[in-house]
């Protein structure tokens, strides 16, 4: 993570939580792998600040959709981390949270692109 | 707190092991190790903005969901203004009985004295037994009713000084003694409540005065005297006002100083017995008390009190006490054997001194009980109403259960509606408790409650905030939980009629009804308990007529009127007031009839052998006493104006009198003593006896009319001293009070004229205790009882509507709107009789506490029984009949179309 590139995007609004609801459907995880994951797959261009990323998992955590729990990593028995996971709920959420973001997407995917769509 | 650190803690620690791995990361790229670090933490940012927008999310949320629960139990209570009325007020009503009742309670039984280091404070009494040479006593004495042993509280002034000098177990002893007295200021003259005190008794007790100064081991002289006066006495009599001090009034015609106005919290020793004044003790001879003793041993009229010092033990201390009062006995009655000498007891005086507290403790204890059934009557109440309207809701709440809202969730906002109706209910209650304590003393006052320090502070604020948060836990919890445990999906295809869950739900509310009349049952039956002792106690013949009395009170004894004076006085003040236009006679009485107080005496009648519990009530009067009052003379003559100083010694004594001690034969001519028959010496008379009246009673309303004796008090004047007057008028008594009192002070207006009411007031407020809780507990009855009904109506209305359809069916099938009537009021009557199983055992279990302030009702009364179970069925046949009707009227057509 160097300065600012100019081929990163800020992330919407509201979509960093739906994201890290998807990045944990794979298995528990903790900061971060998440903010890591993230970037990674989206090849660096969605940058993850930190701080929005603690507050986001606080919510989370806070709303009853991840729970959080302190453990030691596979390779390193000394240090422990916080790993969060989805609750049942949380996955639910996930859903719905999908679902708005596919409605969003393809009606503003209609107005830009009105040719392709149809 | 404890949450928010460790929440903090784990924060630091989470983003820490971030920084590691970050800065490990840096270091396998190539980094040394320093400078990784550095890159990782510049990476990160601002460590602590990120820290502070974290934890922001916690503290956010949390306030966030109690505004929203807040908002939306707003909003429901709002949409059904009914239910959150009758909610409301009922729980103000329970909540605000109770908090009264505490508020009395706490100032009689828990509140402790506003003095310093109270528990420190011991009384000093002693166990009565027959061998204590003792001669006189007066009173404050009071039978312990744990161990049956009779307690006083008095000792001599010697006694008291022994003690002062030589108990070094106390580091200070104070003696004390009420007297009333009265006092001439600003021209006017009345009655004061006093106290002697020992000039070390402020000091003793550690309390300060508002303005001026307490009275001081110096004050007390004989001579020189000042006085200090109660905030509540400088008020009332004083206007409040400041320049009060060092002002001269008269006391018992004895010139004093005012020397200071004690704070309001402060009202002496008897919590709920107010003082006006103190007198250093010194001035008992001056102020004409001749029977109080500074010098005899043989003389018991203190009350005195210590304060014992850290690391002494009672036990040390009562035989200390022993020990020096045996000496003062032995100084006064020579050798005595030591079990003459009485064993001491030391009782805690942190709460003041306990006569008041014994005396109205039962009562309290008695009002506690309806108050808190009544509570307990809303709180059911109320469980009921919410799990009706639970079931209403039960689509709105499977639909959010099912969207992913938690359990915990919900019932937290469940709760959040519950507790606000708690609250709204708790500040109405604080609203209603003042005048319903006012209502309280108001019956009670005869009793001295007037200087009852029964204010709501913040103790009762307290209780009444708990009790708020109880009775929501109470109503609240049970149909909150209910409500959230609701199979999905037959919940939203139904939309709530025909779940299963709303079978449970049924039992439960009609579970809940059965206790509602449980509880009603309880107040209704004691209800009829108190008002049937009320209406029999209005319905005793007194054996005079009250109707067109004016009484009052005076003692011009203290205004220095003594012996024959005294009664030429009286005789002139009668003849003065009976001189007013419309008083048709005057009499006099050195006690009133109904007052509550009496004098009595040992009866000896020669020939006749001696019992020992040969006595009389003695009624000192005028001749003109029983025509008065309307007391007929059976047999023999009334008193007469010639039966004076010189003459024989005279009585007419009553029916039973005569029966008792002469068989029922004619007493008319016969002699008798008065005093005590085993000791001749002390034996008056012979006293002839010259009338027989008709039986009338004499101390109170309750008690059994005993032997008594009228005594001309012209024969009896040097014991002479203060007088009721009893004028019967043609007009309103209370029209000529003023006459009444510009007669007596146009002979003499230093003379104060005091307690004028009339005969049959007099009469209703001995009987305000049981007028109290005859109103209190029938209102709460009948508020039960109506509580009830409302509650089966809800269930029975409730099931009705979830059973339409299998009405429909029974119909449909042919049967009759009888039998389907016939279906609602069996529900009803399978609540209301296990209602009625519960609640009349446990009456008659209850009934027993209150035995001893019943009047011609045993506590198992059938009436009463039998009426509260009646009131019941009729109350709530009335509440099933309009379901019932309902149900009969159900179309089958339309009630299987639902379907």
């Amino acid at each position: 993570m160097s300065k600012a590139s100019p081929d990163r995007i800020e992330l919407l609004q509201g979509t960093l939580d739906m994201l890290i609801l998807r990045t944990l459907l794979f298995g528990p995880a903790h900061g971060h792998q998440i903010a890591k994951h993230i970037q990674r797959t989206t090849d660096e261009v969605l940058k993850v600040e930190h701080g929005s990323l603690y507050p986001a998992l606080h919510r989370l955590e806070r709303q009853g959709w991840i729970a959080a729990k302190w453990e030691t990593a596979g390779k390193d028995q000394k240090r422990e981390f916080k790993y969060y996971r989805l609750t049942a709920t949380g996955r639910k959420r996930l859903l719905t949270e999908e679902s708005k973001w596919k409605q969003l997407t393809h009606a503003i995917a209609r107005i830009m692109w009105p040719a392709e769509e149809s | 707190m404890r949450w928010h650190r460790q929440r903090d803690e784990d924060l630091d620690r989470e983003l820490r092991a971030h920084l590691d791995l970050e800065a490990a990361e840096q270091q396998a790229a190539g980094l040394p190790a320093e400078e990784a670090r550095h890159a990782a933490r510049r990476l990160f940012g601002n460590a602590t903005l990120v820290k502070e927008t974290t934890r922001e999310v916690w503290v956010w949320t949390w306030l966030e969901r109690c505004r929203h629960d807040l908002r939306y139990a707003l909003r429901i209570l709002r949409k059904s203004p009914v239910f959150t009325a009758v909610a409301v007020l009922s729980l103000a009503l329970g909540i605000g009985a109770n908090t009264a009742v505490f508020s009395l309670l706490d100032a009689v039984l828990l509140k402790q004295l506003p003095v310093r280091d109270p528990e420190q404070l011991r009384i000093l009494t002693w166990v009565h037994n027959d061998k204590v040479p003792l001669h006189s006593h007066s009173g404050y004495g009071m039978r312990d009713l744990k161990t049956g042993e009779f307690i006083s509280g008095s000792f001599s002034y010697p006694a008291y000084q022994a003690f002062y000098r030589n108990l070094p177990q106390f580091s200070d002893l104070v003696a004390y003694a009420p007297y009333q007295l009265t006092v001439t200021a600003g021209g006017t003259s009345d009655y004061a409540d006093g106290q002697f005190v020992s000039g070390n008794y402020f000091r003793g007790l550690g309390v300060q005065t508002l303005i001026g100064r307490p009275l001081r081991p110096q004050d007390d002289t004989p001579g020189g005297p000042a006085v200090v006066l109660t905030y509540r006495y400088w008020e009332k009599r004083f206007g409040a006002d400041p320049e009060v001090i060092g002002r001269q009034i008269v006391v018992n015609q004895q010139p004093f100083t005012v020397a200071g106005v004690l704070p309001p919290a402060f009202q002496g020793l008897f919590p709920g017995q107010g003082v006006d004044l103190f007198v250093p003790i010194e001035t008992v001879k001056a102020l004409g008390v001749p029977w109080y003793s500074l010098t005899n041993a043989d003389s018991w009229w203190v009350q005195v009190f210590g304060r014992l010092k850290p690391g002494v033990s009672d036990a040390q201390a009562e035989a200390a006490v022993r020990a020096t009062l045996g000496g003062s006995i032995r100084d006064y009655a020579g050798k005595v054997s030591d079990a003459a000498i009485p064993q001491v007891r030391l009782a805690s005086g942190a709460r003041g001194v306990g006569l008041v507290r014994a005396r109205w403790s039962s009562r309290l204890y008695i009002l506690s009980v309806a108050c808190g059934i009544i509570l307990l009557i809303a709180c059911v109440n109320l469980a009921n109403l919410l799990l009706a309207r639970a079931t209403g809701r039960q689509h709105e709440i499977a639909v959010r259960l099912s969207l992913g809202a938690s359990r915990a969730r919900l019932l937290r906002q469940l709760f959040t509606e519950s507790l606000l109706l708690a609250s709204v209910g708790g500040v109405l209650g604080v609203l209603l408790a003042k005048p319903l304590a006012a209502v309280v003393l108001h019956y009670w006052a005869g009793n001295g409650s007037g200087t009852l320090d029964a204010r709501i502070d913040a103790r009762s604020l307290a209780f009444t905030f708990s009790l708020a948060l109880l009775t929501a836990v109470l109503f609240g919890l049970a149909p909150a939980w209910r409500t959230t445990r609701i199979d999905l999906s037959p919940a939203m295809k139904g939309g709530g009629r025909g779940a299963a869950g709303s079978i449970a739900r049924a039992r439960m509310g009609r579970l809940l009804v059965s206790a509602q009349v449980a509880l009603s049952v309880l107040l209704l039956v004691g209800a009829g308990l108190f008002v049937r002792t009320l209406v029999n106690l209005s319905k005793v013949d007194l054996g005079f007529r009250p109707e067109r009395l004016l009484t009052f009170q005076t003692d011009p004894s203290r205004n220095g009127y003594h012996g024959q004076k005294l009664a030429d006085l009286y005789t002139r003040l009668r003849q003065r007031i009976a001189a007013i236009p419309g008083v048709v006679s005057v009499g006099m009485s050195h006690v009133g009839l109904i007052e509550g107080s009496e004098t009595d005496d040992g009866v000896y009648v020669p020939g006749r052998r001696v019992r020992p519990s040969d006595e009389s009530n003695l009624l000192v009067c005028s001749d003109s006493f029983l025509e008065t009052m309307r007391i007929p003379v059976v047999m023999g003559r009334d008193l007469s104006s010639s039966d004076g100083p010189g003459g024989p010694l005279v009585a007419v004594v009553n029916e039973t009198f005569a029966k008792q001690y002469f068989s029922g034969k004619n007493p008319v001519g016969e002699t008798f003593f008065l005093g005590d028959p085993k000791d001749t010496a002390s034996l008056a008379g012979p006293i002839r006896i010259v009338g027989v009246a008709k039986d009338a009673h004499y101390t109170g309303v309750r008690e059994t009319v005993p032997p008594i004796s009228y005594l001309p008090y012209t024969q009896r004047t040097e014991n002479l001293r203060q007088m009721t007057f009893a004028i019967r008028t043609v007009l309103p008594p209370l029209s000529i009070a003023g006459a009444v009192r510009r007669a007596v002070a146009g002979i003499d207006s230093t003379i104060p004229v005091a307690d004028v009411r009339t005969e049959e007031e007099q009469i209703d407020d001995s009987l305000g205790t049981e007028r109290l809780f005859a109103g209190l507990v029938s209102s709460f009855g009948a508020l039960a009882a109506l509580l009830a009904a409302i509650g089966l109506y809800g269930v029975l209305a409730y099931s009705v509507a979830r059973r339409t359809a299998e009405i429909g069916i029974r119909i449909a099938l042919g049967a009759t709107r009888g039998n389907v009537q016939w279906l609602v009021l069996r529900e009803s009557l399978l609540t209301v009789s296990l209602g009625l199983l519960l609640g009349a055992p446990a009456a008659f279990a209850l009934t027993r506490l209150v035995k001893s302030m019943l009047y011609g009702v045993t506590p198992a009364d059938a009436v009463s029984f039998a009426g509260a179970v009646l009131l019941m069925i009729v109350v709530t046949a009335i509440a099933a009949w309009v379901p019932a009707r309902r149900a009969a009227r159900v179309d089958p057509m339309v009630a299987l179309r639902y379907e």
